[in-house]
């Protein structure tokens, strides 16, 4: 492990990610809200999946959960599987060009839409908006470009690889 | 496994101790975030004009006065009270300890109606604790950990309440839906109930102290043929602008007020 005493640019990411997730918005704009966490795991799953794998996919995902009152799981459930369909494909995903890249992510970042919709609608009493629910699709989808070339900077400052 | 998890939580509320422990791990996070919006909250405080700041003193002290004396008339009927239901060898508590919290400016999930406070187990707070506001019931305690807890608001849908009119004490359970409103489940389609109404928490289910106002009747449909109307009910506390709420003890007798003349209670 060469690159260990750097992990703690991957924890910052995560760090920056939950912030802003947590960061309140005006109602009009909180549905539009990037699904931030689910965008750095997908980056880091890509890049470095033999150090952030399922294992941490699932740890965030409970961080999230505790920190947004969410049903216990719900968002250790989604991370998890966006994280598997990640890193059993990282080696295809990565050779993408970044647009194509783009629509890949919106993609799972659907998978994980869909996945908090169906805890959401059948598990909870608060049903989810049925329209508003998949905004956070748009926008991380337009937003991948831009969070995937400041991350690739990130990491080569750093030198992890 | 996340999804035994999930199961676990809906089912059998197990993971409680689970997530008390991680909630440590978010605090610190939630705390940064609060920080721009209550120092921004702070900074407008400060900057406010001399001339904003005294009419805003003037205006407290007026309300003030008027509260000492509404209180003094309060001490005195409490006292009356308590001296005529000894006579029906009833008591009644009067007064629990409360506890002011602040909500953390932080989200939580969409539409869930649900606010963070930045107390927890260190400072007391338990499970189904209730939160009221000065306006009026705000909800109860469905999470904590050792420095911060969730609190669900009244008006979450899986939110009941034991309730009455203050008008004539017919009893109802207050549940949220869909919007802001609340609405009362098990009123008869008879029963006397108006627009206007102001609706008071009855203390029945032991969780929420008797007395607390709940919000006032907007409309009350009857339909023929169905045995219960319709009655909605918007919440007098301010649920979505509040930014302090108290937290209250039922079981245990406030210190503060401990001087207030109540000599027939005490002298058993």
């Amino acid at each position: 492990m060469p690159s260990t005493s750097r992990g703690w640019v991957i924890a910052a990411t995560f760090l920056i990610a939950l912030m802003l997730t947590a960061l309140p918005l005006p109602p009009w704009a909180a549905s539009w809200r990037p699904a931030w966490v689910a965008m750095v795991l997908i980056y880091w799953n890509l890049a470095m999946p033999e150090r952030v794998g399922l294992a941490v996919a699932f740890a965030i995902g409970l961080l999230l959960d505790v920190m947004l009152s969410a049903p216990m799981g719900q968002n250790a459930l989604a991370l998890t599987t966006v994280s598997f369909v990640t890193v059993a494909n990282h080696q295809r995903f990565r050779l993408y060009p970044v647009g194509q890249q783009a629509i890949i992510v919106g993609l799972l970042i659907l998978l994980h839409q869909l996945l908090t919709f169906l805890v959401r609608q059948f598990l909870t009493l608060q049903k989810p908006d049925p329209v508003s629910h998949w905004f956070p699709v748009i926008t991380s989808t337009m937003l991948w470009p831009w969070l995937f070339i400041l991350l690739r900077d990130l990491r080569r400052r750093a030198q992890l690889n | 496994m996340a999804a035994t998890l999930l199961i676990a939580d809906q089912r059998y509320r197990a993971t409680e101790a689970l997530r008390s422990a991680i909630s440590v791990l978010a605090y610190p996070i939630q705390y940064v975030v609060s920080l721009p919006v209550n120092g921004g909250r702070m900074l407008m405080e400060s900057v406010t004009t001399r001339k904003e700041m005294m009419a805003d003193n003037e205006r407290l002290r007026a309300q003030n006065l008027l509260l000492k004396t509404r209180l003094q008339k309060f001490a005195a009927l409490e006292t009356e009270n308590m001296r005529l239901r000894e006579l029906l060898e009833s008591s009644i508590e009067v007064g629990e300890r409360a506890l002011v919290a602040d909500l953390l400016g932080v989200e939580t999930e969409p539409s869930s109606r649900q606010v963070v406070l930045n107390k927890g187990t260190r400072h007391g707070v338990y499970l189904g604790q209730p939160v009221v506001d000065s306006d009026g019931v705000t909800g109860q305690i469905t999470h904590v950990g050792p420095f911060t807890s969730t609190a669900m608001l009244i008006t979450n849908p899986k939110h009941a309440l034991p309730v009455q009119v203050n008008r004539n004490g017919i009893r109802a359970i207050a549940t949220g839906g869909d919007g802001d409103a609340l609405s009362l489940s098990f009123v008869p389609t008879n029963a006397d109930v108006r627009v206007g109404d102001l609706i008071i928490s009855s203390g029945l289910g032991g969780r929420f102290p008797a007395g607390y106002p709940v919000g006032e009747v907007k409309q009350v449909v009857r339909t023929p043929g169905v045995p219960f109307a319709k009655v909605t009910v918007m919440p007098s506390a301010r649920l979505a602008r509040t930014q302090q709420v108290l937290l209250l003890w039922p079981e245990e007798r406030p210190r503060s007020v401990a001087g207030l003349n109540r000599p027939a209670i005490n002298a058993e």
